[in-house]
């Protein structure tokens, strides 16, 4: 297992670094986005309060959605280096097994995602937008569903199908994946009593189901990943 | 005592089998393992390196079913291709320490030492190296984890003739210390330059395990025009070939036929005449 985490380390950091590049700079507009010295009051006059407070949230929905899905990105990256250096076949030789090798992946992909959160935290705590806990939380939801979503995603199809083919269906899932954040932003208008634990139950929730998709989809992986042949 | 042993093996794919194969090989054996593009080498081999799964039969090295083999069995055994397996942006130092961390019998002094012999120099990157010197460094792994067996799929494929001598002799110095060697190649004559014993492997099947001086003491060579052909005894014929300039080619058993062209059959001959060759 360290010797694949090590080689990893030497295959992606490029890629890694790249990536960390990309999520601060967002973070980083996402701070300067926001008029420091006046925000908005509250305006009873505006159509609600609720849509005032999801306006200043979708400041960070971008970072959340990149941030989240960078961590898939880097085991679909991962998986593709792999293939291109004939790697799998020789690791598997020195007996290395089938499940220590998704093993590794799952390991890059928690450590990219803890990584990668920090600028999220950081740009949550001192963005000159209040948060409330709840809203803290609900955002830091759905950053890690992302990414268990993604990562788990990038695993099956990488481990069942090849890299090529993940890159392929990856794209198309993201199209799809950019909806959800616009369901979210939709559901409170629906129903306004639901508002101030919206963030906390619904994407609670969310992330609820991306562990166990994550959990399930290893599992389903690892089983498909032993059959086949390299 | 056998270190790798196969018997009845079967593998099954959509449009080609393994059928059958069995063959077995002892320490200090250099096997050549021949047979035109998919005939099933690269199968059986891949098989013996645990990469490839099968249907039916035995594999085993050391005595042991390979499902079986321990990660200490593992290290003794080296699987080579024709390329190397590492990510081409890597450092070779930097991928010392990543095998240092994969194999439990890694000698990291001796590895350097390979280096140095070898003239490939550390801070290069992988995809930096030449063709020859790419294997030269896949056998400067597989001798730093102290393999016993070495696999090799095509190894010397592309490499000039000067390369190629360099890497034969590696694998005859291999064999000498005890190293049981597998390697598969198209260059029947780097085959015959260093193997003692042959396997020939053709749609699948098995049609040949001699050792290499049986064989090559088996067969004698004609190569003649066509008012010869018809004035020879055809059932002395092996196997021939109606070549489009009307010459004819054959093999006979040794000493069966008496002519002026004679020579010994060698292993390119053999293989051509019985893989395209017809009988009478």
């Amino acid at each position: 297992m360290r010797g694949l985490l090590v080689k990893e380390f030497y295959n992606l950091r490029l890629v890694f670094v790249i990536y960390l590049i990309i999520v601060i700079g967002i973070s980083f507009i996402a701070l300067i986005d926001v008029p420091t010295t006046e925000l908005p009051p509250i305006d009873e006059e505006l159509p609600s309060i609720m849509e005032q407070n999801l306006e200043r949230l979708s400041l960070f929905m971008p970072l959340i959605f990149i941030s989240g899905f960078y961590p898939g990105n880097m085991v679909v990256s991962s998986f593709s280096y792999d293939e291109k250096a004939h790697w799998t076949p020789f690791i598997l030789s020195v007996g290395i097994k089938k499940s220590t090798i998704l093993l590794s992946k799952i390991i890059i992909h928690l450590i990219a995602t803890i990584i990668l959160m920090i600028p999220l935290l950081v740009n949550l705590f001192i963005s000159p937008v209040s948060l409330t806990l709840n809203e803290i939380l609900g955002i830091l939801f759905t950053f890690f569903a992302c990414s268990f979503f993604s990562g788990s995603i990038s695993l099956f199809i990488c481990s069942a199908f090849g890299s090529n083919k993940a890159i392929a269906i990856g794209s198309i899932i993201s199209i799809f994946v950019t909806i959800i954040p616009l369901v979210f932003m939709f559901i409170p208008l629906i129903n306004e009593t639901l508002y101030s634990n919206f963030y906390l139950i619904s994407l609670g929730s969310f992330i609820f189901f991306g562990i166990i998709a994550y959990i399930g989809i290893y599992f389903l992986t690892l089983h498909l990943f032993k059959k086949r042949d390299f | 005592m056998e270190v790798i042993t196969i018997k009845n093996l079967n593998k099954e794919y959509k449009k080609f089998k393994l059928d059958n194969i069995s063959f077995s090989l002892s320490a200090g054996t250099i096997c050549g393992f021949i047979g035109e593009n998919g005939a099933g080498k690269s199968t059986t081999l891949k098989i013996l390196a645990g990469i490839t799964s099968f249907n039916s039969g035995m594999a085993n090295i050391f005595e042991k079913n390979i499902d079986k083999l321990s990660k200490n069995d593992r290290d003794n055994i080296s699987f080579i291709l024709d390329e190397l397996n590492f990510p081409d942006s890597i450092k070779i130092f930097q991928l010392e320490k990543v095998l240092h961390n994969i194999f439990l019998t890694w000698d990291k002094d001796c590895f350097f030492d390979y280096l140095t012999k070898f003239n490939i120099d550390k801070n290069k990157r992988c995809k930096e190296l030449s063709k020859g010197m790419k294997v030269k460094l896949n056998l400067a792994i597989s001798l730093s984890h102290k393999a016993k067996v070495f696999i090799l799929d095509e190894p010397t494929n592309g490499l000039d003739p000067i390369a190629r001598d360099e890497i034969l002799d590696i694998l005859s110095s291999v064999a000498l210390d005890g190293g049981t060697v597998l390697i598969s190649s198209h260059i029947v004559e780097d085959l015959e330059r260093i193997c003692n014993q042959i396997i020939f492997i053709h749609q699948g099947r098995i049609i040949l395990n001699e050792y290499k001086k049986d064989l090559l003491d088996m067969y004698d060579y004609f190569k003649v025009d066509q008012e010869t052909w018809d004035k020879i005894d055809k059932s002395m014929v092996i196997k021939y070939k109606d070549n489009v300039d009307g010459v004819h080619e054959f093999i006979t058993l040794k000493d069966k036929l008496d002519l002026e062209n004679k020579r010994r059959a060698n292993l390119s001959d053999i293989m051509i005449l019985i893989v395209r060759g017809k009988s009478i």
